[in-house]
């Protein structure tokens, strides 16, 4: 396969998503084949998309493919070029998008009767198109053209349910908070197009831009990106988008879109950017580290609802991805390669395996949303019974996102404590305390949030499907139809594959690194007992993969022989005097969401100040209960604390200088038009003098 | 000879601008206004004959002359008259700024244009600086007279004064703008002069006073 070939099959995909879009409003009338089409054509181009990219990131891994379309439009021109890293990521959208377009035939049925569903095909196709060729555009210019498309049409997916308030608002939140992201994402391009003087991402040379600037550049891009990718404080808007979103949409969204803010990041620090100061690494680091630790506890402990326990839960694995970019920087700062090129693998990697799990649990989601009709934990349980296989594949994703070997979570999380660990080793000699002292906290940040991790999922899995069913549309749950459970499995089997044959997606993201830092963390030796890294510096790394999944599978063996060994003799009997007045077992004698995560609203009542409200509405005292309200909130303090004081300000210097300004006295304004009018006159004659 | 009486008519005109500016009442507008028509007129006559002398040909100067004899001298202030008169009228302070410090900051306003023309390059002919600057000034005083006045009419003058610096400079600097510009710039100034006019009888029905100090209650 050629050069040539992957250029023809890019165009192909474009063109298929074009038609996708195009056929599904032709037949809007007809919401079945509007639907069908719109999936079908975004499936086809998703797959054509990942084995394209699958191969070029395989065997032609030095070559680029581009092309350019000229047109007369200044500063802009129609460059596309596709290196390995725009292939890595928009190998990412081809496969999540075809996974979840398989989703989305059966997902979208139920909005047939009640919303247009041929504007939804429309887009979706565009929205993904928007991404494939914001991954592709090799011009500063276009970049932000298709990142402005990309937020618009996420936008109008996130609100496609606009009948209902919440939707409104989250929608409101998101548009606005994207776009004051993209403010700074646009400021910073123009500070590099100032001082460069070029639109392109490759003709670009960083010695031109003075380093005060490039440190102002830098935290533009941070905060721009990093809304978008959701990192606190800049979170606000993607719970709630996240949330009201459909769910094929919500996975979409934290599977692609927001790593498309890393793929930003990374082509700007690589390809502009080229040298950086110590502390942009260790403003990430720490940026990132707060969101790992603090987007987890709002996940387990202020909500019970899953699809937002799963966005606050994303917030915390772009922490973890911020975190690999953090020492990154540090690495390249301080000119350790191998540092870099392993805290690179990880970035890269924990993106893949991100986007993979997290995609398979927002449809896990939308299956428990499409079959019980509730997305609150509180009224679920016991669905393991009604959907098992549904429950089999999000059990698959809630292991893989806690990190347990076999799955995929395990690799990258590995590999970015094993450059944690790196960079501490390689920083004592050099007598660098305090960057030691912060990677030891990092650590031990990184170690809390993964326990949390598997709190917030052990809570959702054995919450929603373990148990009792605590109300009736849990006790009528039903299995989602074939291609929901079809998109499933893909998801959960893609889960598996990284994780087993880890060695060949290392492979796969060394040729991508080796586009970027010409470095390649390559695996001589992996074999079951030894993993030797290039080039060999601090210390070893010695992991096996295979060999965990194995101990790990003769462990499990192990403890349900010797449960099945008690077992026998703790014979089950059946009493019923001295059963405390319970006669059986009803479903509120189990943990309840809330009461399940209470130990962690204690560890951080600090941060959240959870306020308890019992109300007793029926019974005498509080000992004789028959009925009782107990309601929980908990206080979303970076909303309370940082942008309601600065909204209010705002608000009330734009009413107040409403009055000042727009007086609605002519007199006024014609004041202006004299001032203007001296002001530029002046200004212009001591031009000329 | 020639430049001299121009000299002299269009510093008139200047000095007529700061008559308005020092009038006190909205009666007397009217009469200063008309003054600076005439005398605007005297020079488009003045600017056409010599070219017709020179040329020996018909120079479209002269209808612009008709026209602002027409309606700057004759109809425009018989309007405004009639509309003064029909509306409420109070013998009140009509100005923000008092006389005295209005013709100072007038005097700065002459000293600003001559600044800014003397500034400009490429300006060779040395009497079409002055003439700009002449004109320029009463463009700058006309505006300065639609701030500071209260009541609508001075309004409605000022933007006249405004036009008639305009049409000073254009006059003098080109010796004629193309006819079909001229026209342009009349008719626009008539049409806002009619809407201007009608507004004013707006104004006095919904509020009884032709203050438009009193418009700020419009504001929600």
């Amino acid at each position: 396969m050629s050069a040539n070939y992957l250029t023809t099959s890019f165009i192909i995909c474009l063109l298929l998503y074009i038609a996708g879009s195009l056929s599904s409003l032709a037949t809007y009338f007809k919401p079945k084949i509007s639907n069908f089409l719109s999936n079908i054509f975004s499936l086809a181009a998703g797959s054509l998309l990942s084995i394209s990219m699958i191969h070029k990131l395989f065997t032609a891994d030095t070559h680029v493919i581009s092309f350019n379309i000229d047109n007369n439009i200044p500063f802009i021109n129609f460059n596309f070029k596709i290196d390995n890293l725009a292939a890595f990521f928009l190998l990412l959208i081809g496969i999540v998008t075809s996974i979840v377009s398989i989703y989305s035939f059966s997902y979208m049925k139920r909005f047939f009767t009640i919303k247009n569903v041929g504007v939804f095909g429309v887009f979706y196709n565009l929205f993904i198109l928007s991404m494939v060729m914001l991954a592709a555009s090799n011009n500063i210019l276009l970049f932000l053209v298709f990142w402005e498309l990309m937020s618009l049409l996420s936008y109008f997916l996130v609100i496609y349910e606009h009948e209902r308030d919440e939707v409104q608002k989250a929608g409101k939140t998101y548009i606005i908070m994207t776009y004051t992201g993209t403010a700074f994402i646009t400021a910073a391009f123009l500070l590099i197009v100032y001082f460069t003087g070029s639109f392109e991402f490759s003709a670009v040379t960083s010695s031109l831009i003075p380093k005060t600037y490039s440190n102002l550049i830098y935290i533009f891009l941070l905060l721009g990106f990093g809304t978008k990718a959701g990192i606190i404080p800049m979170h606000i808007w993607l719970p709630y988008a996240y949330t009201e979103a459909p769910s094929n949409v919500a996975a979409i969204m934290s599977a692609v879109m927001k790593k498309m803010s890393i793929y930003g990041l990374l082509r700007i620090v690589f390809f502009i950017l080229h040298e950086n100061a110590m502390w942009w690494g260790v403003l990430t680091l720490i940026i990132g580290t707060v969101s790992a630790v603090f987007g987890i506890a709002y996940s387990v402990a202020s909500t019970t609802n899953i699809k937002r326990l799963l966005s606050y839960s994303s917030i915390e694995n772009m922490g973890i991805i911020f975190c690999g970019i953090g020492i990154m920087l540090i690495a390249r700062a301080s000119g350790n390669s191998f540092l870099l090129s392993l805290s690179l693998t990880a970035v890269l990697l924990h993106t893949l395996n991100h986007a993979l799990f997290k995609s398979l649990l927002f449809m896990g989601a939308g299956a428990v949303h499409y079959g019980t009709g509730t997305r609150n934990m509180e009224k679920l349980g016991g669905l393991i019974k009604k959907m098992p296989l549904t429950a089999v594949f999000i059990f698959i994703g809630c292991l893989a996102v806690s990190a347990v070997p076999p799955f995929n979570g395990f690799a990258s999380e590995y590999i970015i404590f094993q450059s944690i660990i790196n960079s501490i080793i390689s920083f004592v000699p050099s007598g660098q305390f305090p960057m030691v002292i912060l990677f030891v906290i990092v650590a031990a940040f990184l170690a809390i949030t993964g326990a949390l991790v598997v709190f917030t999922y052990v809570q959702l899995f054995g919450i929603s499907f373990l148990g009792m069913p605590r109300s009736t549309e849990a006790q009528n749950a039903i299995e989602p139809e074939k291609p929901m459970l079809a998109a499933l499995a893909a998801g959960a089997v893609l889960c598996i594959v990284p994780g087993v044959g880890l060695k060949q997606v290392i492979k796969l993201i060394d040729n991508v690194s080796v586009d970027l830092i010409d470095i390649k963390l390559l695996s001589t030796d992996w074999s079951l007992s030894k993993f030797l890294h290039y080039p060999v510096e601090n210390g070893s790394l010695s992991v096996s993969f295979s060999g965990l999944s194995i101990m790990l599978l003769v462990f499990i063996a192990v403890v349900s022989l010797l449960a099945a060994v008690f077992r026998k003799r703790t014979l089950v009997q059946k009493y019923n005097t001295w059963d405390c007045g319970f006669t059986k077992l009803n479903p509120r004698m189990q943990y309840s969401a809330i009461g399940f995560s209470k130990s962690v609203r204690i560890i951080f009542r600090g941060l959240f100040k959870p306020n308890r409200d019992l109300v007793i509405t029926e019974g005498a005292g509080p000992y004789f209960i028959k009925k009782a309200s107990y309601t929980l909130s908990t206080e979303k303090v970076i909303e309370k604390y940082l942008y309601k004081p600065f909204i209010l300000a705002l608000i009330n210097f734009s009413r107040k200088a409403r009055y000042k300004i727009q007086t609605g006295s002519i007199h006024a304004y014609l004041m202006y038009f004299f001032c203007v009018l001296i002001l530029m006159l002046l200004y212009y004659s001591f031009l000329a003098s | 000879m020639y430049h001299n009486a121009l000299n002299l008519m269009s510093i008139l005109i200047l000095i007529s601008a700061f008559a308005l500016i020092a009038n006190k009442r909205q009666n007397s507008y009217i009469p200063t206004f008309r003054f600076q028509s005439v005398l605007l007129a005297g020079i488009s006559l003045l600017v056409s004959v010599r070219e017709m002398i020179a040329s020996k040909k018909f120079d479209e100067v002269i209808i612009m002359f008709v026209l602002i004899v027409v309606f700057k001298v004759i109809i425009i202030p018989r309007y405004m008259k009639s509309t003064v008169e029909k509306v409420e009228y109070k013998v009140e302070k009509d100005f923000f700024i008092n006389i005295p410090l209005s013709m100072i900051i007038c005097c700065c306003l002459v000293v600003l244009s001559w600044y800014v023309i003397y500034h400009i390059e490429g300006i060779t002919d040395n009497h079409a600086k002055n003439y700009l600057i002449y004109s320029f000034s009463v463009v700058l005083l006309g505006l300065f007279f639609m701030i500071s006045r209260k009541k609508a009419i001075g309004q409605i003058i000022g933007f006249l004064v405004i036009e008639n610096g305009m049409f000073l400079a254009a006059m003098l600097t080109t010796e004629g703008m193309p006819m079909i510009v001229e026209l342009g710039l009349f008719f626009d100034l008539l049409t806002a002069f009619i809407i201007m006019g009608i507004f004013v009888f707006k104004i006095n029905n919904t509020f009884e006073s032709i203050d438009i100090n009193k418009l700020k209650n419009l504001k929600g």
